[in-house]
């Protein structure tokens, strides 16, 4: 089963079965980059703004 | 003029029903809309589904009140929730005020032996199973614990938990001691009032808000459109990402509100930038306790330097290492690469990194992907 995990040592790179080296450098490529996960902050941002422009109006409606 | 709608919620069971008559006919009395299914709420007309009806009830309400005592309620198989926990749900994903009353013994079980047998069992859960466990099994678990009272549902132990995950406060219910409800609204009109005179500042922090964002999304479609003579001054440039980036914690998320500590990353404690110089990755700068060898040839692959330029350019990758107890996240734009340093909290080692690569990957690259965003933009406008 692939665990989704490489290492790096001596100039190889492995997927990353059961214990491995001290010294091999792991890594797990990431499903979201940096440009999306700040994406996803803006957006909710927005979202929240206009929720609270939302929230602010029926408070105060009368 | 409106008045406040106020949605009772309980399960039907028979410590509870004066009580719900009891606020039910104080709370009308008081000036506000009570609504509580057998009042004025079903099971009528009988076409209607009632627990559609009740959530629509309690999505048009302006406040939740909720009363939880021993029993858990209808558990529905298809929701894997009873019909008061979905009421719950609803009313705190709309963002209304959830007011919730817990059986004052009930609590102190929760939260004297309950809460921490669920948390111990979810961990271990996770770190075998890599996924969190269903209530059912929740339930499971908690129905064999001889610690717990038999004549509590189990259920309640897994409400009282998602309810502690979405940080909702629970107030003591003393069955036979009457709520004093004139105080207990005036005090929250008193919370309210202190909020009401914020409308105009929040509104325009947020506007402020949206000004910066815009301004963000104006650079990143002007800077592609310059040339950068030259990075002058790279140790400035470094000292000022090394110090934006803070350490945090690393947790495992299974949904919207429920997640689990995994561990802590410390403060950025090193930097190095490289840039492509024929056939291997030159140091132009480093700043923090980073070793930085002066330079790796591109066959070399034990270096996350080299690594990360290989995946091509916009590349970024989050590296563990043991040995090091260290984490590093790299990042490339044109030719260069640039590394951040986070120490690994004494948790972590490889089989750790390994369970939860997804949550190191979040945590570390959403701390400030914005400065990211900038870093890229500039580094890539640098004329080669």
């Amino acid at each position: 089963m692939s665990t989704g995990v490489f290492a790096a040592k001596n100039g190889r790179v492995w997927e990353a079965v059961g214990l491995q080296p001290k010294e091999a450098l792991l890594f797990a490529p990431a499903k979201k980059g940096s440009a999306q996960l700040l994406r996803e902050q803006r957006d909710l941002m927005k979202h929240t703004n206009r929720s609270l422009k939302d929230s602010f109006a029926r408070a105060t409606k009368r | 003029m409106d008045k406040t709608k106020i949605f009772i919620s309980s399960v039907n069971e028979d410590g509870l029903h004066a009580l719900r008559r009891s606020v039910f006919r104080e709370l009308a009395a008081l000036g506000h809309e009570p609504v509580m299914w057998e009042e004025n709420l079903g099971p009528w007309p009988a076409h209607v589904d009632p627990i559609a009806k009740c959530l629509q009830a309690v999505q048009e309400s302006d406040i939740y009140l909720l009363f939880i005592g021993s029993k858990a309620g209808t558990y529905r198989t298809e929701a894997e929730r009873t019909v008061t926990h979905m009421e719950f749900i609803k009313a705190h994903e709309q963002g209304k005020t959830v007011l919730v009353f817990g059986d004052v013994e009930v609590k102190s079980r929760y939260f004297g032996s309950a809460h921490r047998i669920l948390e111990e069992y979810v961990e271990r859960f996770v770190a075998e199973n890599e996924r969190f466990p269903k209530p059912r099994e929740m339930m499971d678990r908690l129905a064999g614990e001889a610690g717990l009272p038999k004549e509590v549902d189990p259920y309640v132990w897994y409400l009282y938990y998602d309810m502690s995950l979405r940080k909702v406060y629970i107030d003591d219910l003393s069955l036979g001691v009457p709520i004093d409800w004139k105080t207990y609204f005036s005090d929250l009109l008193r919370r309210g009032s202190i909020l009401l005179p914020l409308e105009e500042t929040i509104l325009q922090s947020g506007e402020r808000l949206e000004q910066f964002d815009d301004a963000f999304e104006v650079m990143t479609k002007w800077v592609p459109h310059f040339r950068i003579a030259e990075l002058h001054n790279p140790l400035a440039f470094l000292e000022t990402v090394m110090s934006r980036l803070s350490g945090g914690a690393v947790e495992y998320a299974y949904g919207p509100y429920m997640s689990e500590f995994i561990g802590r990353y410390g403060k950025c404690s090193a930097a190095t930038l490289y840039a492509l110089d024929g056939d291997r990755m030159v140091l132009v700068a480093k700043t923090g306790d980073a070793i930085g060898e002066p330079h790796y040839d591109l066959q070399n692959g034990d270096s996350y330097v080299v690594l990360t330029y290989r995946m091509g350019d916009q590349a970024e990758q989050v590296y563990f290492k043991e040995s090091r107890r260290m984490f590093y996240y790299s990042i490339r734009s044109g030719p260069y690469i640039l590394t951040v340093h986070f120490p690994a909290g004494p948790d972590w080692d490889q089989k750790r990194f390994m369970l939860f690569k997804e949550s190191v990957n979040d945590a570390i690259m959403s701390k400030n992907p914005l400065m990211i965003a900038f870093i890229k933009l500039f580094l890539g406008g640098i004329r080669a």
